[in-house]
């Protein structure tokens, strides 16, 4: 029984013993599979990683396409701002623009778009697929195509306006007087909100209209787009500009109207 | 049948119409040009004045190229010029060493070369080398090209007041233009000159050449503001054609100018220099993607025409072999009194400039003057650039700098200039100190030009600006390269002054003036200088149709 018992007992051990081999076994083969993997995945990371970070040269975009000989663009690469609430762009999509350079040269057909929060013209180049806003000191003047709103003239004025400096402004008239407009996008306070990435935020981008008027005495000046100021600009003739606005059923004062009245009154030549 | 000859019969006319509708659209072009003189001695500086016709009214070339040809067609020099409301001034310096001959002067466009009908202006000049002795006979040219319709007798009427003057006395001349040609008339000019009997007969009219055009479909721009150069890549080691290389154009500058050029399939590339005047200092490299060591050959702006110049050797009567022996004895003479000869400056009055380099507006300036004097570029780096990386790995050295819009490192190399001239060498600048270095130009961002996309910019500027290290680098090549001619006034030889009154007056041109506004009877006045002989007068007109009609007179002074 005792003999019985014993071999009983040996032979369970022989088992367990046998099964501890196997499982060891099993264990080590896995473990070697598993660094087998990790050795293959970071020979195989390596190089991709490597691939991806070096390859940069300043020629990568460039093709036949790219002999440009009348002159170059230049500018600062730009990338999209995603973080921000309410319209970095003045205009609503990328349009055809022609750009007319310092040196005379006319670049036509440059996609491009206004953006008011940094006041800078952005452009789309269409063989590198890159955004970049165009270097102020090459641009004379730009305008933009779009169906919507017909062909905007904008010009690049060194204004001598503390804090506004050299910007880009939006010709509405342009006649004896100039009536210009400047955008800007302005973080304006807003309630509580949380904007569409979740995050918490109290203001949100708005974007804003002056209105400047440049004359060749004067130079540039604010101009607020209401009927005060318009007759303020013909002091000599306020009587007979205001018969004909009234002739012409100008009562309310918008920008269309005030365009409007700048050609009546230049047709009827009265000078300011 | 009937039916389908009659189609092909009015597609052929069709046809026909749009090709003929196509051609008379094409814009032509065409250059008339005369000079001060028809003869010469080596040496001699040759003035010139051009007109440009064009069949259109707002777009046409605004330069034009003037070549000395040899006899055998081969090209000797050139002058490119500027036009001003399409008339134009210039000069040529005839080499001391021109052997004597009969040699070609031609006038044209680079936009002419786009069109195989092009007429080319083409002028004889007579050469005589200053050191040639008993020159008694020459090789003449058989009379090739296309003659302008010649002017009708009587048109100009052009009268001295007298047939004969003495050294020194002063010519009325009076010059009348019927009312009719005064409306057509776009540019007039008056010479009045030493008349060579042999070259006054060669250039009896004006001469257009065809042009000799290869079969090529490149196209050659309309030259208004500036000068096109072109050129070809070639494989250092086999002289093939490299295509799609990046040719890389700079002019070293306080500010630089830059641009590139993808090559063509057949390695060709060219660039276009705006406002540029002077003698150009070019530096020309290529980069490729398999970094091929690269030779660089600029073309020459000459152009062949296809006229064929048959020479005959031919003795050269007693009346001629006078004039030419009088007229070396001048130039010795001249020479001995006014050694000083006109040299095409090498001045050079860069393309437009904006306020900064294309690289843009500098993130950070630094003048190395305001610091302690530092050994080498590693120094400098460490102390004066803050946003930047040197490091020196056995035999390379690798320079970073801080993308300050994300503030990390840039994972390559910025675009490095030295002097305006990329580098792609950092080893270059390694070996630079406070000494050489005057100025450095940081761009830390993300630049875009063209389509090129820089990570970031370096420029370094040396005091004096020396590129001698050029010569030293494989991949660049440095070049002498002509552009516009700057304007320089008519000099001739001086007048005779009370003051100087024992030093003769050697002028073998006494008029040479163009008449803004002609008018219908004109007085010209003109003193004759110490040269005795035949002087000849000639009016050439060109219509704003483009024709040519010219007059003349001449007179003796004994």
């Amino acid at each position: 029984m005792e003999n019985s018992c014993t071999n009983t007992g040996v032979k369970t051990h022989i088992a367990v013993g046998l099964f501890q081999q196997i499982n060891n076994q099993i264990q080590k083969t896995f473990m070697n599979t598993i660094r087998y993997c990790l050795f293959l995945l970071i020979l195989l990371a390596g190089p991709l990683n490597g691939s991806g970070q070096t390859t940069h040269d300043p020629w990568q975009g460039i093709s036949s396409r790219s002999n440009i000989l009348q002159g170059k663009l230049s500018g600062k690469k730009y990338y999209m701002v995603f973080n921000t609430n309410g319209p970095h762009f003045y205009h609503y999509d990328f349009l055809p623009t022609t750009i007319t350079l310092e040196d005379g040269e006319v670049c036509k057909n440059i996609m491009a778009r206004y953006n008011a929060f940094i006041n800078e013209l952005v452009c789309y180049n269409t063989h590198t697929h890159v955004l970049f806003t165009i270097d102020k000191f090459i641009v004379k003047e730009f305008e933009v195509s779009s169906q919507i709103t017909g062909i905007q003239r904008f010009v690049k004025i060194e204004t001598g306006i503390p804090f506004l400096g050299t910007q880009f402004f939006h010709v509405l008239w342009e006649g004896e007087v100039t009536l210009l407009a400047y955008y800007q996008s302005k973080p304006e306070k807003t309630g509580i909100y949380r904007d569409r990435h979740g995050v918490l935020k109290d203001s949100e981008l708005v974007l804003t209209e002056t209105f400047y008027l440049y004359t060749e005495d004067t130079g540039l000046k604010k101009f607020p787009p209401i009927l005060k100021s318009f007759l303020q600009l013909y002091k000599k003739d306020k009587k007979q500009v205001r018969r004909l606005l009234r002739k012409n059923r100008l009562f309310a004062f918008g920008i269309p109207e005030l365009i409007q009245a700048f050609h009546l009154i230049e047709d009827a030549g009265i000078k300011p | 049948m009937r039916f389908s000859c009659k189609i092909i019969g009015i597609l052929i006319i069709l046809l026909s119409g749009i090709y003929t509708l196509k051609a008379q659209n094409q814009p032509v072009e065409k250059v008339f040009f005369v000079t001060d003189r028809n003869s010469c001695v080596s040496g001699d500086t040759l003035w010139f004045k051009t007109y440009l016709y064009s069949s259109q009214e707002k777009t046409y070339s605004k330069i034009i190229h003037i070549q000395l040809d040899g006899p055998k067609e081969n090209h000797i020099t050139k002058a490119i010029i500027r036009t001003d409301a399409r008339k134009g001034n210039g000069y040529l310096v005839i080499p001391d060493s021109l052997s004597s001959g009969i040699y070609a002067l031609k006038g044209f466009t680079n936009f002419q070369k786009n069109f195989m009908e092009a007429s080319i202006a083409k002028r004889q000049l007579v050469v005589y080398n200053r050191f040639a002795e008993n020159i008694g006979e020459m090789e003449i040219p058989r009379e090739t090209g296309l003659k302008e319709e010649p002017s009708k007798s009587g048109i100009f009427g052009l009268k001295t007041d007298q047939p004969g003057y003495s050294p020194g006395e002063t010519v009325a001349l009076e010059v009348t233009i019927p009312d009719t040609w005064l409306t057509w008339i776009d540019d007039l000019v008056l010479t009045t000159r030493l008349a060579d009997p042999l070259a006054e007969k060669l250039n009896a009219q004006q001469t257009f050449v065809p042009i000799l055009r290869k079969k090529t479909n490149k196209e050659y721009i309309l030259e208004d503001r500036g000068i096109s150069i072109s050129g070809r890549v070639l494989d250092a080691k086999t002289s093939q054609p490299v295509p799609e290389a990046v040719v890389l154009l700079s002019v070293s500058d306080s500010i630089p100018w830059f641009d590139y050029y993808y090559s063509d399939q057949d390695g060709t590339f060219k660039f276009y220099l705006k406002e540029a005047k002077g003698l150009a200092d070019l530096v020309i490299q290529a980069v490729t993607q398999n970094n091929l060591t690269c030779h660089i050959e600029l073309f020459p702006h000459y152009i062949d025409t296809g006229d064929d110049p048959l020479l005959t050797r031919q003795v050269l009567p007693a009346d001629q072999k006078r004039f030419i022996e009088k007229s070396l004895k001048i130039s010795r003479y001249e020479r001995y009194f006014f050694p000083t000869q006109l040299h095409p400056e090498r001045i050079f009055i860069k393309p437009f400039r904006y306020k900064h380099p294309f690289y843009g507006e500098p993130t950070t300036t630094i003048f190395t003057r305001d610091y302690i004097a530092l050994s080498d570029f590693r120094e400098i780096s460490r102390e004066l650039l803050t946003a930047s990386r040197f490091r020196e790995k056995k035999d390379t050295i690798i320079f970073k700098l801080i993308n300050q819009d994300q503030w990390k490192f840039f994972q390559t190399e910025p675009f490095k200039l030295l002097d305006g001239i990329p580098v792609f060498d950092t080893r270059l600048l390694a070996e630079l100190n406070s000494d050489i270095i005057e100025r450095i130009d940081i761009v830390a961002e993300e630049r875009v030009y063209g389509d090129m996309v820089l990570n970031g910019v370096i420029a370094v500027y040396s005091f004096n600006g020396d590129i001698s290290w050029v010569n030293n680098q494989p991949d660049l090549k440095q070049f002498d390269f002509q552009t516009v001619q700057l304007p320089v006034p008519f000099r001739n030889a001086p007048k005779k002054e009370q003051d100087r009154s024992n030093i003769p007056d050697f002028r073998k041109t006494l008029l040479w003036r163009r008449l803004n506004d002609p008018k219908k009877q004109q007085k010209i006045s003109f003193t004759c200088s110490d040269i005795k002989g035949e002087f000849e007068t000639v009016i050439t007109a060109v219509t704003h149709d483009g024709r040519i009609q010219t007059g003349s007179c001449s007179f003796v002074v004994k």
